[in-house]
């Protein structure tokens, strides 16, 4: 293919070389000419000093004659001879005429003759010596010199027709070659023209008409097409115009399908609309039924989904965890109540794997689950321990088909701390009712009825005893009393607290002081391990704290069997701690979450303990006595069988 | 207290403070009580503990058990009873004299 590229490059090329190849052959022949110009003119001017030696050579042939003497002869023969050999190279070449040629030749021929009739001249002179002989002779030679003269003439005087004739010549090549640079310009011109045209011809008339094509077929005139002259082009729009009317013709193509599927649905449009209307009519009845009928779907549906997101609102607004799980342990629901008691973040997978695992080793969850499909009946998880929560369970299983076999199951699971310490409190309650008033009552009645009954026949050492007993039974008596109103009053913000710098050291021996009968007793060391530093004034109610700290210490006497008791006092941020450790019996972890409430005692069973002990009240008013004090108190540390250290802090004097 | 009133009402008492010591006592007791009188909350072993053991025991069959305690567990009677305690008595609503005479009704009866 001729690109339009390479056509542009040819005729550049074509151009150049042509005009190269003239300013080259005008140069050459001007140089040529002006050459033979300077040799002609070089010739005329030995041939002028020839012409002068020769007309100086009639003067030297006299002065010979008469003195006898050639040397000046000789030497003006011998610079004739030097110039004409000088001219012989010149007239050779191809710089003279014809004309002058002839001319030289006659000239030199002369010349030579002259030269000869001289030398033979001057040897007959010399024998016969006569006046007559010179005279002839001299006469005789200027004839001779006088033609060699006119030769010489003649060959000047060509050599001027030859620069007449050159000096024509190189102004006619000067004409020529100003006509010559005119007509490569003209051509120049006429091709950039040509060029221009032809330019315009293949490349922007064929561009001109595709993008009148493109713009025409883009407003929807498709049965254009290109003109074929643009089709048939070699070059690079030929191709471009090609590609463009197959695109055209393609594109005509889709149309007409297209026209032609419209067309054909159109006519099933009319076919199916006329079988539509024909159904319509015979459905115009049954709409009116449909649309009772899709009015009632329609509050079915809104009544149903409401219904679902009734249900799937009541399962996340219970309190307790709810799980439905399929027999694979793979959960389908589950509510925000059950991630939350195991402390699930949202995102974190919660599996029945990760739950169970998390219940922990006392409580074995998949077993209950298999234990529930094999009764086919719900089961009750009762207190199941959880880190400090205290849980209750339901698994029940999906009765799912005809057969009675089980899909899946329910697991429930309530948080029952809060009740669980309730029920313990009510239970304490009770138990503390009947079994501590009613223990010195009793001995207060007994006592009572004893003395009544036998007081006649006992002897003084009884009835010493007897008003003993009753005695103490009543002082307690006052103390559970007490207690009781302590705690009531604490509860209800009643009692008020004194704030007084308090030097805790001096109150904690005196403390000890006081217990130490009661720690003696039970062959306990009770000690108060000194300070080594400087422990700043609580601000505290003096009576209070020692108060608190003296329950901590009969605590740890009450549930210490042997060994010792140490308290401990330090230095806290803004604080004062206290800490009393004993090497009792330790609590075990379901009861340190249980520790500082209502009616608690660490003995696993409360009915069991010494009835000498506590009313279950002791740890819950130091609490709330500590806390009224801007205080805390808890449990340290606390193992069984290693004992506990139990530990208060109250704020210092600012 | 209850010592007491017995020794004045003329009958012999042997006290142990916990249902263990109990146990260890009547094992070497020569001769053997008329009556054994206990409550239910105690330090050490319980008192139901302490009665299933009594009631399992060769030594003591046949000897009535007395359950005095100031516990109001209901259900606690009954459970005593069925393991073999005679009499089950709240404290705290009888005079010690009627107590007394209870516990010598008892004795009579097995007499």
């Amino acid at each position: 293919m001729n690109s339009i590229r390479t056509k542009i490059t040819n005729a550049f090329l074509v151009t150049v070389v042509t005009t190269s190849v003239l300013i080259v052959g005008i140069v050459l022949v001007n140089v040529v000419l002006t050459n033979k110009y300077k040799a002609i003119n070089e010739n005329i001017f030995y041939e002028q000093s020839l012409k002068e030696d020769i007309s100086f050579l009639v003067d030297d042939i006299y002065k010979g004659f008469n003195g006898d003497d050639y040397t000046a002869y000789q030497n003006r023969e011998q610079k004739i001879k030097e110039v004409v050999a000088v001219l012989d190279t010149k007239i050779g070449d191809t710089t003279s005429t014809p004309d002058t040629k002839v001319a030289y030749r006659s000239l030199k021929n002369s010349l030579t003759s002259f030269f000869t009739y001289i030398d033979t001249s001057r040897e007959n002179l010399k024998e016969n010596g006569s006046i007559d002989g010179i005279s002839i002779v001299f006469k005789e030679a200027s004839t001779r010199l006088e033609f060699v003269l006119q030769n010489s003439t003649t060959l000047i005087l060509s050599e001027f027709k030859n620069i007449a004739n050159t000096t024509q010549k190189i102004q006619k090549i000067q004409k020529i070659t100003i006509i010559v640079i005119f007509i490569i310009v003209t051509i120049i011109a006429i091709t950039l023209v040509v060029f221009a045209v032809v330019f315009s011809r293949k490349i922007s008339d064929p561009l001109v008409e595709l993008s009148t094509v493109a713009r025409k077929i883009s407003e929807g005139d498709l049965n254009l097409d290109l003109s074929p002259q643009i089709l048939k082009g070699k070059d690079e729009i030929g191709s471009l115009a090609r590609s463009f009317s197959a695109m055209l013709a393609n594109l005509r193509e889709k149309i007409h399908e297209v026209q032609k599927q419209i067309e054909e649905s159109a006519k099933a449009n009319i076919d199916l609309n006329k079988s539509k209307s024909a159904i319509l009519n015979l459905l115009e009845d049954i709409d009116e039924e449909k649309k009772k009928v899709e009015e009632t779907v329609v509050i079915r549906t809104k009544e149903l989904s409401a219904e679902k997101a009734r249900l799937l609102a009541s399962i996340n607004s219970l309190s307790f965890g709810f799980i439905i799980a399929d027999m694979e342990d793979r959960i389908i629901l589950k509510n925000k109540a059950m991630t939350d008691l195991f402390g699930f973040a949202e995102g974190d997978t919660v599996t029945i794997d990760n739950v169970s695992s998390l219940l922990g080793e006392h409580f074995d969850l998949k077993m209950q689950i298999e234990q529930c499909f094999k009764d086919k009946a719900a089961c009750e998880l009762k207190e199941i321990v959880f880190g400090t929560k205290f849980l209750r369970g339901i698994i029940a299983p999906v009765i799912g088909d005809e057969a009675g076999g089980s899909i899946g199951y329910v697991f429930l699971l309530e948080d029952i701390t809060e009740a669980k310490v309730i029920e313990r409190s009510r239970e304490e309650f009770f138990a503390v009712a009947s079994h501590e008033l009613r223990t010195p009552l009793t001995a207060i009645r007994g006592n009572m009825s004893t003395f009544k009954e036998y007081g006649s026949t006992m002897d003084e050492k009884e009835k010493q005893e007897i008003i003993t007993d009753t005695y103490d039974a009543s002082i307690r008596l006052i103390g559970i009393v007490n207690d009781f109103l302590d705690t009531s009053r604490l509860e209800q913000g009643k009692t008020t607290f004194k704030k007084e710098p308090v030097d805790l050291v001096p109150l904690i021996r005196e403390t000890i002081k006081d217990l130490d009968t009661l720690a003696k007793a039970k062959s306990l060391t009770l000690s108060f391990t000194e300070p080594t530093e400087a422990i700043p004034l609580a601000m505290v109610d003096h009576d209070r704290i020692k108060q608190a700290i003296s329950n901590f210490i009969d605590n740890a006497i009450k549930y210490t069997e042997k060994g010792s008791i140490v308290v401990t006092i330090e230095k806290v941020e803004k604080a004062v701690a206290v800490s009393v450790t004993d090497t009792g019996k330790g609590i075990s972890p379901q009861n340190q979450s249980l520790l500082f409430r209502k009616f608690q005692q660490a003995g696993e069973e409360m009915l069991a303990r010494d009835v000498s002990k506590s009313t279950g009240l002791g740890l819950y008013i130091t609490k709330l006595v500590v806390e009224a004090m801007g205080g805390t108190v808890e449990l340290a540390k606390s193992a069984l069988g290693e004992g506990s250290t139990f530990r208060l802090t109250v704020p210092t004097v600012l | 207290m209850y010592e007491r009133m017995f020794r004045l009402a003329n009958h012999e008492t042997v006290t142990a403070h916990d249902g263990s010591e109990a146990l260890a006592m009547l094992k070497d007791m020569k001769p053997l009580p008329d009556i054994i009188l206990m409550d239910v909350a105690m330090p050490k072993m319980d008192g139901l503990e302490l009665i299933e053991h009594l009631h399992t025991s060769e030594i003591v069959k046949g000897i009535p058990i007395m359950v005095l305690t100031n516990s109001i567990k209901q259900e606690d009677a009954g459970k005593f009873i069925e393991c073999g305690a005679t009499l089950y008595l709240i404290k705290m609503n009888h005079e010690p004299k009627e107590i007394v005479q209870k516990i010598e009704e008892i004795i009579s009866n097995k007499k």
